[in-house]
């Protein structure tokens, strides 16, 4: 920067330096070929020549030529040529001359001086005026424009600043396009520039400008300031133009922001206040020495405990005022180990509401950690769970009862096996010994009344016994081991040997499954149902086909036989207990055998049913769920040890 | 040749006098002694109050359910004690409970009998008890 300075400021000392030799050597000539005609202004060129020079050159150059042309003028033209001498006369005049070109040196030295100063302010304020900010502009008096700086360029969408430049206000209206601070078209005459032409006083306003070829659109503030002239008219305007663009981009942006927070705090508001639950956060450790303050909580906190929303936010350790004493100090153990551990919990506990009564809670809560990861405080939700509490305590208290009647079920069945089988034998047995001790004694009507009296009792007798093995399908504790299901049926063949033989059954039985089950229900089961088809059955032999067939998870045995069968509308309740089809005394019978089938195939988790119409026989279904494979594995662990 | 003795440990009359009646008929001489309640029998067992003279009985017919001391209570007692162990305790009961099946011969019961309904059958029954017993079976000898 300073080299190039130095460069123009050598090239311009030659140039000036250069000027003034030739200035110099042109006024000598000049005043040689005129001499004889300027006569009493010999030194007029030189004089001339001097101007010249120090116009551009400034006092040195000046001086330099007028030295020259002095020695020179003086050596070859004035008298006695060809020597510096002079007359008294012509030294006096010189001394003048000299007086006279110093003057003028130094006038035009200085004059050079304010031009150059003048320059350098000028180049400086339109260095200061292309770099701001801020946009400049300058109209004339009829609109036209006649400056631009940078900034305004840019602003207004053009590349360089010559683009504006003596732009008519037509051509500006052809060019721009305006709105008003609301965002709507705008015209140009309410421009504050042709406001301030229009008043000769200042105007400012905010405008939306952009060109209409496209481009970006700006917001920007304009504010003219006129120039007057003496008559009060404004001759020019110098608009100032703020860009404010990003500032309503930012304006706009936290516009939205702030409606959306709002919206998002409405709808925060709302969940926070028809939640039915309390939500609350706190600040402390809870049970600690000052006790845990709640910072924040909802609405619903007083629908709840009925203490007010301030009541919560204000009474210090306000947990220990609402925890039901029995439960605080279990609930503050448990509390103090979610607060120390830094996470989340659930915590179950009773709170005493404003008005006395108990609310069973669930508490959830998550801690609050600063940034170093030191717990805080709590936030957490509250619900009310009495009713699911008393629930529980419902359930409890029936599966208590279930227990203490299942008990006295069982003590039940035992009085039957014993207390009530007492005193029938009494009966029975006495009434045999008096028809056998007093035999002779007896007539027939006393030997048959005898005989009924002791069929009751036996038939009781069986009812009895029937019953007790109905109650034990249930009561008898689980056995599981692996049942081979042929064992069961020769076991039941050899229970029902005699009504076999008597009633010349004969049997089919296909290939059947080993399966984990209770084998004495499974022989009780068989038993009954084998008993059953001898029992009902037609004219001709009974013959029983026992056959299984393996389902998904499960296998389905099926016993049929070719007996009376049943009319389709009895096939459920012959199930039920105590439900008989015939009188006792064609087919005796306590109605108890297939209710305890449905029990045991009930309790193994299968299904029971029956196919039959008269004179068809009957078919009994059922399922076992197949365990084998995992029981039997258990079975056999066991067997080994 | 000295009467068998037996002790029958029932609190129903009715059973008293069947057992009663089906011993009567005997073959073999035999002296029955009947206490009505648990405490009762131990007494008898150990010769203590008005049983002083009580004889030591060569098998005891007990019934479970008693007042005071239970049947399963009685036979713990005789079992436990040395001097009583050896005698033969015959369980006779209406009860075919499996639990309590179990838990007499649990605590070393020597037989278990369910009463049947057929006065003939508990007569049969009383019989062969004391064919068993007295006839078949090879005791301990006495002290």
């Amino acid at each position: 920067m300073s080299a190039v300075m130095q460069l123009k400021e050598s090239t311009r000392l030659i140039i000036d330096y250069g000027t003034a030799v030739l200035a110099a050597l042109m006024a000598v000539l000049l005043s040689a070929v005129f001499w004889a005609d300027i006569v009493n202004s010999q030194y007029i060129f030189v004089i001339m020549a001097v101007a010249f020079v120090a116009w551009f050159g400034g006092f040195l150059p000046g001086m330099v030529t007028a030295i020259i042309s002095f020695m020179l003028v003086n050596y070859f033209l004035i008298s006695e040529s060809f020597t510096f001498n002079l007359n008294p006369a012509d030294q006096l005049r010189t001394f003048f001359l000299w007086i006279v070109v110093f003057i003028i040196s130094m006038a035009l030295e200085l004059r050079l001086r304010s031009v150059d100063a003048l320059q350098a302010s000028r180049d400086q304020l339109q260095a200061i005026l292309q770099n701001v900010a801020e946009g400049v502009t300058v109209q004339a008096g009829d609109g036209k424009v006649m400056y631009v700086n940078r900034a305004a360029t840019e602003m207004l969408g053009f590349k360089a600043n010559d683009d504006m430049m003596d732009m008519t206000l037509s051509a500006i209206e052809q060019t721009f396009e305006l709105c008003d601070e609301s965002g709507s078209p705008m015209s140009f005459s309410d421009l504050p520039s042709r406001q301030a032409l229009r008043s000769g006083q200042p105007a400012r306003r905010t405008i939306q400008i952009g060109q209409k070829s496209g481009g970006s659109r700006r917001w920007l503030i304009m504010k003219s300031t006129p120039i007057t002239d003496e008559n009060n008219r404004a001759s020019m305007v110098v608009n100032v133009l703020t860009d404010i663009t990003e500032r309503r981009q930012y304006e706009e942006d936290l516009m939205r922001l702030n409606g959306q927070l709002e919206r998002a705090s409405t709808r925060i508001n709302n969940i926070l206040t028809n939640v039915p639950g309390i939500i609350w956060e706190g600040s402390g450790e809870p049970g600690s020495d000052p006790g845990q303050n709640i910072d924040f909580v909802n609405g619903f906190a007083e629908k709840m405990l009925g203490y007010s929303v301030e009541e919560w936010m204000t009474t210090p350790n306000f947990w220990q005022k609402l925890v039901h004493p029995d439960d605080w100090k279990a609930a503050m153990i448990r509390a103090q180990e979610i607060f120390s551990q830094g996470n989340q919990g659930t915590i179950q506990f009773r709170c005493v509401a404003k008005d006395g009564h108990e609310v069973w809670v669930e508490s959830h809560s998550t801690i609050i950690l600063d940034n170093r990861g030191n717990p805080v405080g709590v936030c957490g939700a509250v619900m009310d769970v009495t009713e699911r509490a008393k629930a529980a305590q419902d359930l409890a208290r029936s599966a208590d009862e279930l227990r203490r009647s299942n008990e006295e079920l069982q003590q039940f069945a035992y009085v039957a096996s014993h207390d009530l089988q007492e005193p029938l034998r009494m009966v029975t047995s006495y009434l045999q010994l008096i028809e056998q001790r007093y035999s002779e004694k007896l007539d027939d009507d006393a030997r048959e009344f005898i005989g009924y009296a002791v069929d009751g009792a036996s038939r009781m007798k069986a009812l009895i016994n029937d019953l007790l093995a109905y109650s034990r399908v249930e009561t008898r504790r689980t056995q599981f081991t692996l049942v081979d299901f042929h064992v069961v049926i020769d076991r039941v063949k050899t229970n029902l040997k005699l009504a076999i033989e008597e009633s010349g059954t004969t049997f089919e039985v296909d290939d059947l499954p080993r399966l984990m089950a209770d084998e004495g229900q499974m022989v009780q089961l068989f038993q009954n149902l084998i008993s059953n088809a001898i029992k009902f059955r037609a004219e001709e032999p009974p013959k029983i086909t026992i056959k299984a067939t393996r389902q998904r998870g499960e296998w389905q045995f099926c016993v049929g036989d070719n007996g009376i069968g049943m009319e389709k509308q009895y096939l459920d309740r012959i199930f039920i207990i105590f439900q008989r089809l015939h009188s006792k005394g064609k087919y005796p019978g306590t109605g108890i055998g297939l209710a305890i089938c449905k029990k045991v195939v009930e309790r193994h988790g299968g299904r029971i049913w029956a196919e039959s119409a008269p004179g068809q026989g009957t078919t009994f279904n059922f399922t076992l769920p197949n365990l084998m494979l995992k029981e039997k594995a258990a079975g056999n662990t066991n067997g080994t040890h | 040749m000295e009467p068998i003795e037996i002790l029958l440990v029932e609190d129903n009359p009715g059973d008293v006098r069947l057992t009663r009646e089906a011993l009567r008929d005997s073959k073999l001489h035999n002296n029955l002694s009947v206490v009505e309640d648990g405490a009762e029998a131990l007494a008898f067992l150990r010769r203590e109050g008005s049983y002083s003279g009580a004889p030591r009985p060569d098998i005891i017919l007990l019934d479970l359910n008693l007042p005071k001391l239970s049947g399963r209570e009685v036979l713990q007692e005789i079992k436990k004690d040395e001097s009583l162990r050896r005698i033969p305790v015959v369980i006779l009961t209406t009860s075919d409970d499996e639990q309590d099946i179990l838990a007499s011969y649990d605590l070393y019961a020597n037989c278990y009998i369910t009463k049947p309904v057929d006065i003939n059958r508990f007569v049969t029954i009383v019989k062969s008890i004391e064919n068993f017993w007295f006839s078949i079976v090879k005791l301990p000898p006495v002290r």
